[in-house]
């Protein structure tokens, strides 16, 4: 008899848990009021791109053209394999008969137009903090784009990191949805890199540590990291004898445009692609991220 | 003026020296000694493209004499096994030796084309140290282990 209560009772309970799990950790989609009237300008967008690096990623690999967006690479992680998607403006294969709104939902809630989660490989926690603007603009660009129809099969992840509904609850820590917000004690060109590096280029996503639950460390903010594909480390690049306190702004200005350090040994691996991307900024924005560099709290390379 | 191309000099000749001692029994060594000279050379030309240092054409001269020849010697020093022990140099290198190649070559044409340019002014310079720098990246993203 007894028995027979407890079966009931934990099917119960486990039912409750399933619920639970069910309603917390369902996409948090945006509606297409939330979003603001605004002009989409192209040329800008083309800007935005760069800033935010998504050719690192989408560019297909093993050729030149960073607009070649057909996606197709692997990132080999400890998770599995995720296969980077095709982002061309193919209506098929790429991401061409997305629609605003499915488009600010993918970038800054991690959501596909299915109404899937993303896993975060995909930097949304990162984007999320972008203007709406701007992911406006990035979209009137993305159209222009030429199309690639190659399509790209799923990622291979291990039990239970290929469970998508499990991104919801990790979003719950690590999603919340906050626009940037500048740090007052900066001045305005500092103020404008944080903007660069907190909401678009997404440094922090391989220069900062994360947590157990695969979240960044905020309290380790860009003091370096485990290198997520493979062997070696990220290095720290804060103003910290183990970062990069000897580079003056000038230095960072030069590495970002060229891919040399100081001494003249090239920036490899994936930051030769990052600098690919850094090489098609203004002068003045290298300089807004140089200044941000600088200002950020000096941390020891403490593992 | 002076002071820069006898900096190049002065690596070359050590490296010279360097990668006849260990060339036949250590190529990782030896190959670790030209890329240093590379590097070197870098320094000098990038310093002038940077407008750190200024132009002097010879020392611009003979930093690309140096990337140029040391290229060509490190071409040869990446044999079968090589690719453990101290260094950064990617197993992969062995797996695609043909395109391991032809970036080396690409940076061989690009510091020769700066040889052959003779450039007598900073403006003329600059793109061509950014062809030779360009070059030294695309083989160290694909081939170069990240420093631990």
């Amino acid at each position: 008899m007894s028995g027979r209560l407890l079966v009931i009772a934990f099917v119960g309970l486990a039912t409750a848990g399933a619920v639970a799990f069910w309603l917390v950790s369902a996409p948090q989609p945006l509606t297409a009021d939330a979003l603001p009237s605004h002009e989409p300008d192209a040329e800008r967008g083309r800007y935005v791109f760069f800033a935010t690096g998504c050719a690192g990623c989408h560019a297909t690999p093993d050729q030149d053209d960073p607009l070649h967006l057909g996606g197709g690479r692997e990132l080999d992680t400890p998770f599995g394999v995720f296969r980077v998607p095709n982002v061309s403006s193919d209506p098929e294969a790429g991401i061409g008969e997305w629609s605003d709104v499915e488009f600010v939902n993918a970038m800054m809630r991690g959501v596909s137009p299915r109404g899937r989660h993303y896993y975060p490989a995909f930097p949304y926690t990162t984007y999320q903090r972008m203007a709406p603007e701007d992911v406006l603009d990035l979209k009137a660009f993305l159209d222009t784009v030429p199309a690639v129809d190659t399509g790209i099969g799923g990622h291979d992840l291990a039990f239970p990191f290929n469970v998508r509904r499990g991104v919801g609850v990790w979003k719950l820590l690590n999603l919340d949805g906050q626009p940037f917000e500048a740090d007052p004690e900066l001045d305005e060109t500092a103020q404008r890199g944080a903007y660069l590096v907190e909401a678009m280029s997404h440094c922090g996503e391989c220069h900062t540590p994360r947590d157990m639950l695969g979240g960044l460390d905020h309290d380790r903010w860009l003091a370096g990291a485990a290198n997520p594909a493979g062997e070696g480390r990220i290095p720290n690049i804060t103003p910290h004898a183990d970062g990069i306190v000897d580079w003056s702004e000038r230095d960072i200005v030069y590495a970002l445009e060229t891919g040399f350090t100081p001494e003249f040994d090239t920036l490899g691996s994936s930051m030769a692609r990052v600098v690919s991307n850094t090489s098609e900024l203004t002068d003045e924005d290298r300089q807004a991220i140089a200044a941000y560099l600088k200002a950020v709290s000096p941390l020891s390379d403490a593992r | 003026m002076w002071k820069a191309a006898i900096a190049v000099g002065a690596v070359v000749l050590a490296v010279g020296a360097a990668t006849a001692a260990t060339v036949a029994d250590d190529p990782i060594e030896a190959r670790q000694t030209l890329m240093k000279n590379v590097g070197s050379a870098m320094q000098v030309a990038g310093n002038m493209a940077r407008g750190e240092t200024e132009f002097e054409p010879r020392a611009a001269h003979m930093a690309m004499r140096t990337i140029n020849s040391s290229i060509i010697g490190a071409m040869e020093l990446f044999p079968e096994g090589t690719d453990s022990g101290d260094t950064r140099a990617l197993p992969e290198i062995w797996d695609n030796m043909d395109d391991f190649l032809a970036k080396a070559e690409a940076l061989r044409e690009a510091s020769q084309a700066a040889i052959d340019a003779e450039p007598q002014d900073l403006d003329s310079f600059r793109p061509l140290v950014a062809d030779v720098g360009n070059n030294c990246s695309a083989c160290h993203e694909d081939y170069r282990r990240p420093e631990d």
